[in-house]
Parts: structure tokens; sequence; C-alpha cells
């Protein structure tokens, strides 16, 4: 019993695990990223300010392109900084 | 003539732009319809502190416009704006998409995207209410095995029915304490 318990406690976990590290975008279905969204971007950049590789935020290969435009965009207004602290 | 859709932000000196607003974007408007731009739809953005200082600037207003314009002219425009002193800084994107579409769409992912990050989120709502789950789950079914072996536990053999049962823990308190007491005693008399 206890075991069975826990095999699905551990199915439970994996699947939330999958489920979280999919792309933020994809998942809520984006066709766009837009600059002024500075909610979402400061998710995807660092303290630093540096954009996140794809291997931490699991964001697919065309978002990335997308988000590397958007956060470009918001650092030129200022929305972002270049460089942080 | 040919026209393209564009979205427009304009970064405007503070200063000016907290005291009379409209005045100065409508310097903005000015510029851009003397070249030949149709505005589509204009809004105040945001009043907001900057990520870095620009020409000695730590806070700016913010000023959307959409517009359609012959794609010459924002060369024009861009001359203008660099001329201008209240604009700090200015860009314009070329919309694949009509105004109004690209306007619904925007506002819509970002609300999908904001209630993504709040399911998804590591130390919001979500993980405190597993928590509290889980601090549940060992009160829920405790009661349930410790009716059914209730009557073993009082009846003897302590040790293996507190193991099984949390119900013995009730008793096992008070069983606990004279075996203490006892094995203190043991150590003492050894002493």
């Amino acid at each position: 019993m206890a075991s069975n318990t826990k095999i699905k406690n551990l199915k439970k976990l994996l699947k939330k695990r999958e489920s979280r590290n999919k792309c933020r975008f994809t998942r809520s279905r984006v066709e766009y990223i837009d600059y002024k969204d500075v909610q979402t971007l400061q998710k995807m950049v660092s303290q630093q300010g540096k954009i996140y590789g794809r291997k931490r935020t699991g964001t697919q290969a065309h978002f990335q392109r997308k988000l590397k435009t958007a956060v470009k965009r918001a650092r030129f207004l200022a929305l972002l900084p270049y460089m942080g602290r | 003539m040919r026209t393209n859709e564009y979205e427009a932000m304009f970064l405007l000196e503070n200063n000016a732009a907290t005291a009379d607003f409209e005045g100065t974007a409508g310097q903005v408007d000015e510029i851009l319809t003397k070249h030949g731009a149709e505005l589509v739809m204009k809004e105040k953005w945001d009043e907001r502190k900057l990520a870095y200082e620009i020409k000695g600037q730590r806070r700016a207003t913010y000023y959307l416009v959409y517009f359609r314009a012959p794609p010459a002219s924002i060369d024009e425009v861009e001359v203008d704006l660099g001329l201008n002193e209240i604009v700090l800084r200015h860009l314009f994107i070329k919309l694949e998409e009509p105004i109004q579409v690209h306007v619904d769409k925007r506002a819509k992912e970002r609300e999908l995207l904001a209630e993504d990050s709040r399911k998804h989120s590591l130390s919001g709502w979500g993980r405190r209410d597993r928590r509290s789950k889980r601090d549940e789950k060992p009160a829920g079914p405790k009661p349930v095995t410790a009716e059914g072996d209730k009557p073993a536990a009082a009846e003897g053999d302590k040790p293996a029915a507190e193991a099984a049962t949390p119900a013995a823990k009730s008793e096992t308190p008070a069983a606990d304490a004279p075996q203490a007491d006892t094995v203190k005693a043991a150590t003492e008399e050894t002493t």
C-alpha cells in the first residue's frame, strides 16, 4: 500500500516537473513577445540584466529569438537595464 | 500612397510631461502628422523610473502611439524628433497585423502570461497550498487506522502497537514515562 502511494506521488511529481519545465510562452500559447510586458521579461533576465539561456528557462528556440528582440527593445527604452546593479 | 502601420513609443522629458502632458504629447503628434502620419490610437502608457539615466533624467513619461504612415516618412520624422528636446528617446516598430488586432492580441497574451506565472511560480500561493496539504495529510488517515487497531494496542504488546498505530501515542507517553524512569533509576543504581 505504502509503496503504491509512493509511486503515485512520484508520478505526480514527475508530471508537475514536466509541466513546469516547459517553455512558458509555449504553455500560454503566445505568438509574440511584447517589449512592454516588463513583468514577464524580468523573469527571463538575471539580476545583472543578462538574458537567461534556454537551458535554464526551457524556452523554445523561436521564442528565445523573439525574447531577444523584446529584451533589447525594452533595454533601449530603459524598461530593463543594460547592466544591472 | 502605400502606408504601413506602426507602433511608436516616446520617452518624454518628465518635467514638461507632468506639467502639461497634453501639450508635450501634442508636439509629438504634430511632428507625426506633419509628415503624413494618420494617428489611430494614442495613450499615456506610464510614468516610471528609468533603468538607467538618459540625458541626465532618472524618470520619464512613456507615450504610446499607433499610426499609419508611408514608410519613407519615418526617416523624416526621426530627424525632427532628434532635434526636439522634449523627446528623450523614441522607438518605431512596424506591425505585421492591423493595429486593432495587434493591440487586442497583446493584451490577451499579457494576461495569459501573467496567469501562467501565477500558476507555476515556485514561491507563490501554489506552494503554500501544497505545504498545507502536506501538513494535513498525516493527520487525515491516522484516526481511520487508529480505530481498527485500538483494542489490540490497549490489550498489550505496546511497542509493536506503537509503531503501527499513531493512536497508541496517547497511551505511549504514559507508558514511556515509567520506562524512562526505571532506566534512569537503573543507571543511578549502577553508578
